[in-house]
């Protein structure tokens, strides 16, 4: 497993989908390789990207091998009935198109486990409200990085909320113009400054 | 007005290597070239980091094939003459003596020296981001993001080209630049001033708008304002980072 999780943070694609599929040949549990290596292997890969060892690249190659690995097993998972942790719906808010910060988190939460329904960028308060109502997740997160779509997310977030006044899902805001401030003023639940703390974030609402 | 539809730009797989390796989290947004060379001297002697490289290289060769074929670069922009600067506000007017008025808020100390602003909008066309968008939804963050960089850079040497034309203004003129002024990206002078700037341009000529939250479409375009005038000292157009109320943590600065 130790092979596995270098693979895997070195961005080795192809052979971490190798030693996935060998080691299950081999009889392991599927479910220990998940949290026992590709799970916090992430996680280091995470804290290494969040210290400045790692550049945003190596992020993304370590992801895409974690992915290669996840196509051999989540058919395995699924097939046992085995769930994900949790499901989050995640979006940038409508008029805005910038996903670099977003596709972070979507990382950070799919490499601890958690199902994350993306909606992608420019997204409508409806197309959210539909699929919170669809996928019942454990929480929401809304990007910005606009001044402008600041005003945008306010007004999602208040819709949202009023839609899904019984069900109170939890909503987490994230972008470079926001702060905690904001995040109180538009009630919304969490301000993430970074992936690892969206991700924390999401983990103590299990 | 000066309108280009095809401004010849070329970019090689090694500025995009070098602009992945610069890791604004790391520097603080300082370019770190020293960062860079110890990080490839370390990566000669390590597999499994060499790996790494070799793997970015072909991916970014790749997708800077894919995306030449689909970079638009076009331009428009016009001369506005400064007539005066009063309570943050600046008064041009162009050709035709029609004036406008912009708030620049705090960066209109940038203009007190000039005499002639160049108005401008520039553009990679809306191919490139639809590829990165598709990349991004079939969950592909390394393409998508690799994408992303190649219009960045793209679009940063269009706005070298633009630096150029005022530049070469300036000098026949005798005179000196002002720093790179864009609504959004400057202190005081917000991203809703974008719709001001823009009316100034027949910007649907190189098949841009501006939609209802300020935002230029596609979305790897740029506008922005550069002064000439006699009293600038300057040769080349600078940037006003150092007068950022973001300057500590920004990570795009210069």
């Amino acid at each position: 497993m130790k092979k596995l999780a270098e693979y895997i943070k070195y961005g080795k694609g192809v052979e971490t989908a190798n030693r996935v599929k060998q080691l299950i040949n081999e009889g392991a549990n599927p479910e220990t390789l998940l949290n026992d290596a590709m799970i916090p292997v992430m996680d280091e890969v995470g804290a290494l990207f969040q210290s400045g060892e790692f550049f945003m690249p190596e992020m993304l190659i370590a992801a895409r091998a974690m992915q290669q690995g996840m196509d051999i097993i989540k058919p395995i998972l699924v097939a046992k009935g085995i769930k994900p942790m949790g499901t989050v719906v995640i979006g940038t808010v409508e008029g805005d198109l910038h996903d670099l910060g977003k596709n972070l988190v979507i990382i950070a939460l799919e490499g601890a486990g958690f199902k994350v329904v993306d909606l992608g960028v420019d997204v409508p308060a409806a197309k959210f409200i539909n699929a919170i109502k669809d996928h019942n997740p454990l929480a929401v997160g809304l990007s910005a990085l606009l001044s402008s779509t600041m005003l945008v997310m306010k007004d999602t977030v208040a819709k949202i909320q009023k839609a899904h006044a019984e069900k109170k899902v939890k909503i987490m805001i994230g972008g470079a113009p926001l702060n905690n401030e904001f995040a109180q003023e538009i009630n919304a639940d969490f301000f993430g400054v970074d992936p690892a703390s969206a991700k924390d974030f999401v983990r103590s609402l299990l | 007005m000066l309108i280009i539809k095809n401004i010849d730009i070329h970019l090689s797989t090694e500025e995009i290597l070098e602009s992945l390796c610069n890791n604004p989290q790391k520097t603080g947004g300082k370019k770190n070239t020293k960062k860079i060379k110890h990080q490839q001297k370390n990566i000669k002697g390590d597999f499994l980091a060499a790996n790494i490289v070799n793997k970015m290289s072909d991916i970014v060769e790749l997708c800077l094939k894919k995306s030449r074929k689909c970079i638009r670069s076009k331009l428009v922009a016009r001369w506005f003459e400064i007539k005066e600067i009063k309570d943050e506000k600046v008064y041009f007017f162009g050709l035709n003596k029609k004036s406008l008025v912009l708030d620049l808020g705090f960066s209109s100390k940038f203009l007190k020296e000039s005499n002639t602003a160049f108005f401008s909008v520039y553009t990679i066309g809306g191919e490139l981001e639809a590829k990165e968008a598709k990349a991004s939804l079939k969950g592909d963050y390394l393409e998508s993001y690799i994408y992303d960089i190649i219009g960045l850079l793209y679009l940063k040497k269009i706005g070298t080209f633009v630096n150029e034309i005022v530049e070469k203004k300036a000098h026949d003129l005798g005179w000196g630049v002002g720093p790179f002024l864009s609504p959004g990206s400057v202190h005081g002078w917000e991203l809703s001033g974008q719709n001001l700037l823009c009316s100034a341009l027949p910007i649907n000529e190189i098949d841009v708008h501006i939609n209802e939250y300020s935002v230029l479409i596609p979305h790897k375009s740029l506008s922005c304002l550069i002064a000439i005038g006699s009293k600038y000292q300057k040769k080349k157009v600078g940037s006003t980072c150092d007068h950022c109320v973001s300057k500590e943590l920004c990570q795009m600065k210069y």
